[in-house]
């Protein structure tokens, strides 16, 4: 605290009350001091008008951040702060700081400055991000990428649905999981270490086989949904959920040292279009057959996220309609054109497929062992039409 | 509750301060007589992040004290360049401990490019609590 210096009565400086203090000061707008500093005038205002105080000054003594002084329209931080000496007839102000600003917290305004710098983000932008809900269908080697970029850049809601336990051979390319995870399950895996990334993203963890009895109801939850499955039963299950509920699909697959994504928009075609049949059982490796270069995933699983963002946003040309090939040994991207089939059994003008069927059955793929016992577990509550389907992590 | 009368020529000084600045957002001080706006003057939006934060310069706090000297009620406005013309929780939050009870005027350009901007007045109590105030716009 400045100790007050005092030069006499002859001394006599006015203080100009602020509105919203003048309750305080029975309504005075200009109060006249003594003191021979501008601290010494506050406090000798502080003695006089309780309340008034608390407004100024926090808990140890120092003046308010939102509390702006003025003597003669100077600022008391160009002078001498508190000690700033007060000649007779000066004015002293107080002025409390007039600020305010959008929904982002300092946090979150540091964390996205440079989309904030963006044009095409900007606050907008961000909000849109944070007010996004997205479904990640496996939290493998695209969902890794995908999930920690998605949430790197501040989407609001993630969810994300896998049934696996991290496995020391997904640390290869799964760079959601680490080698302590190993033996935990893949969803809370997954929701550790976005936390670790970014708090502010809220991860609903689904721990299940996402099967024709449950898509539907899990995809209405969100607004994109981002397809890293593996195997083919489970991406026609996806694809036709959500052609169903016309919500978007950021498709991808993987092979080796080869990567395809596309995007699926309601209307504009969907993976049926252009593969209405699977191939025959085993006719395709999965990567667990096959193997797969670890950073291929990491590549297009980066380039789902990418047009995630871009759909969040509304900007740029995302692959509707398109198709991107990516040859990782030749190092070449490729974009071929695709149409929407008219006669497309999900998508096409005259439906032939309008509810989820058995896709096990439809690709001639036995059901993996883990479904057998989901369907058990689930058999006391009730009876299903169709077939559930596994969705592993590629 | 009493209407806040808004001179047209002082709207029109209000939207083209938000618009020349975006993606910025705006503020500046209104000086009020019996519920009228008379006086509005444009503050320097000070906050290192001017698109998502904005903070009076000492000269907006000089305009608050000339308009206050001149016997003016004073009021506050700023801009929403994207976002609804209602205080978020950042104002709020300011508000409540700087400005209680003060006029604020909101102005939002989130539909500028179609159905033009929204403005709109409020005031925040000590709690935080905001209450709308009727706004009219009126000749001259
Ligand atoms: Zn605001
Ligand atoms: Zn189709």
């Amino acid at each position: 605290m400045v100790a007050s210096v005092t030069v006499g009565e002859t001394m006599t400086a006015k203080v100009y009350i602020p509105t919203p203090f003048r309750s305080l000061t029975e309504k005075q707008a200009r109060v006249e001091v003594h003191s021979g500093t501008v601290g010494g005038a506050l406090d000798e205002l502080a003695a006089r008008f309780p309340g008034l105080r608390e407004r100024l000054r926090d808990a140890q003594g120092a003046l308010h951040g939102y509390v702006n002084v003025y003597v003669n329209s100077q600022p008391i931080d160009d002078l001498q702060g508190e000690g700033t000496a007060l000649k007779d007839g000066d004015e002293v102000s107080i002025i409390p700081a007039v600020a305010g600003g959008d929904i982002f917290t300092e946090e979150q305004v540091k964390r996205y400055s440079r989309h904030l710098l963006l044009a095409d983000v900007g606050p907008l932008g961000q909000r849109k991000l944070m007010n996004a809900r997205v479904l990640l269908i496996g939290a493998g080697g695209l969902g890794s990428p995908a999930a920690l970029y998605l949430a790197a850049a501040g989407v609001g809601t993630l969810g994300i649905v896998d049934f696996d336990v991290v496995d020391h051979s997904n640390l290869q390319r799964q760079i959601l999981h680490q080698t302590d995870d190993i033996g935990k399950l893949k969803v809370e895996s997954a929701k550790e270490s976005i936390g670790a990334m970014n708090p502010n993203v809220n991860v609903e963890a689904h721990n299940m086989i996402l099967d024709s009895t449950n898509a539907l109801e899990l995809f209405k939850q969100y607004d994109i949904i981002v397809n890293g499955v593996d195997n083919f039963p489970a991406r026609y299950l996806a694809n036709d959920a959500a052609v169903m509920l016309g919500k978007t699909m950021v498709d991808a697959g993987i092979n080796q040292f080869e990567g395809m994504v596309s995007v699926y928009q309601p209307g504009q075609g969907c993976y049926r279009c252009l593969y209405p049949a699977p191939p025959p059982p085993g006719a395709v490796q999965s990567c667990a057959e096959a193997g797969v270069l670890g950073v291929l995933p990491g590549i297009v699983g980066s380039v789902q996220a990418l047009e995630t963002i871009k759909l969040i946003l509304g900007i740029g040309e995302p692959l509707i309609g398109k198709l991107l090939l990516f040859d990782a040994l030749t190092m070449e991207f490729r974009t071929l054109r695709t149409r929407r089939d008219p006669a497309c059994p999900v998508c096409g003008d005259h439906p032939t497929i309008t509810a989820l069927i058995d896709y096990h059955e439809f690709c001639g793929i036995p059901q993996p062992p883990e479904l057998v016992e989901q369907r058990a577990a689930e058999e006391d509550s009730h009876v299903r039409e169709a077939e559930p389907v596994a969705v592993g992590a590629s | 509750m009493m209407m806040i009368e808004l001179p047209r020529p002082l709207a029109d000084d209000l939207v083209r301060h938000a618009r020349e600045a975006q993606p910025d957002e705006v503020c500046g001080v209104l000086g009020l007589r019996a519920e009228r706006v008379v006086r509005l003057e444009r503050a320097r939006n000070a906050a290192a992040t001017p698109t998502v934060r904005f903070t009076f310069d000492d000269d907006g706090y000089r305009r608050v004290m000339q308009l206050e000297r001149e016997g003016l009620e004073i009021g506050i406005y700023h801009s929403h360049p994207a976002s609804a013309p209602y205080p978020s929780a950042t104002d709020r939050a300011e508000m409540s401990a700087t400005w209680p009870d003060c006029l604020q005027l909101m102005i939002s350009l989130r539909h500028d490019a179609t159905t033009g901007p929204e403005v709109k007045a409020y005031r925040i109590d000590r709690n935080g609590v905001v209450s709308v105030e009727d706004l009219a716009l009126v000749d001259g």
